[in-house]
């Protein structure tokens, strides 16, 4: 494959899995975070 | 796709017999799982905080792709094989467990990242690629693996 096909392939992976993971982190911490309200008020 | 029937499948397996009988080989194939889960985390580290140069600037950066590349390959089918030993054990308790299957999207994502486009991209002269996408390659590859790693961790607590 062409060496400018593959970079626009690699940025887009890339955006959309850097976006990907911070909406999955973000769920998973406001998980823990609402846990922890719940144990301690 | 339902997964289930390899899951109950998994469950009944011989693998599983030996899995749940011998907690012996079950530590070992564990030990191993780990050992290919630090591996493959240092490769992709090394390799990837060179894209960044922060790491052995010294030395070119084709040189420790090439050769982190190698090592990361072990690492994966070791991970990969202990990975499938260690599940048989819990094969129905995981395929209802959320985490696990955070762990196997992003795994999978891993894997297509790493063979679909980084390894490809970066057989060409490193010098012939934008920055941009050299660093981008290297914090979506780290952040990936990390997704893995945790999201397995994580299993444990859910």
């Amino acid at each position: 494959m062409k060496k400018e096909t593959l970079e626009k392939a690699a940025l887009g992976f890339a955006v959309v899995a850097l976006v990907s993971i911070g909406w999955f982190w973000s769920v998973q911490i406001g998980w823990v975070i609402e846990t922890l309200e719940m144990a301690y008020g | 796709m339902d997964l289930y029937p390899f899951f109950d499948w998994l469950d009944t397996s011989l693998l599983a017999d030996i899995s749940k009988a011998y907690g012996g080989v079950f530590a070992v194939v564990q030990m191993l799982h780990l050992l290919g889960i630090s591996m493959l985390g240092g490769m992709v580290l090394v390799g990837d905080l060179r894209l960044l140069n922060i790491v052995m600037k010294d030395i070119p950066s084709e040189v420790v792709i090439e050769n982190t590349h190698k090592w990361f390959n072990v690492a994966l089918v070791m991970i990969v094989i202990s990975g499938i030993f260690m599940s048989s054990a819990v094969a129905l308790k995981l395929y209802y467990n959320t985490m696990f299957w955070a762990k196997m999207t992003s795994l999978t994502a891993g894997v297509v990242f790493v063979y679909a486009v980084r390894r490809p991209l970066l057989k060409f002269d490193h010098a012939s690629i934008k920055p941009i996408t050299l660093r981008m390659i290297a914090i979506t590859s780290i952040s990936i693996w990390f997704t893995v790693a945790a999201s397995g961790r994580w299993i444990g607590f859910s």
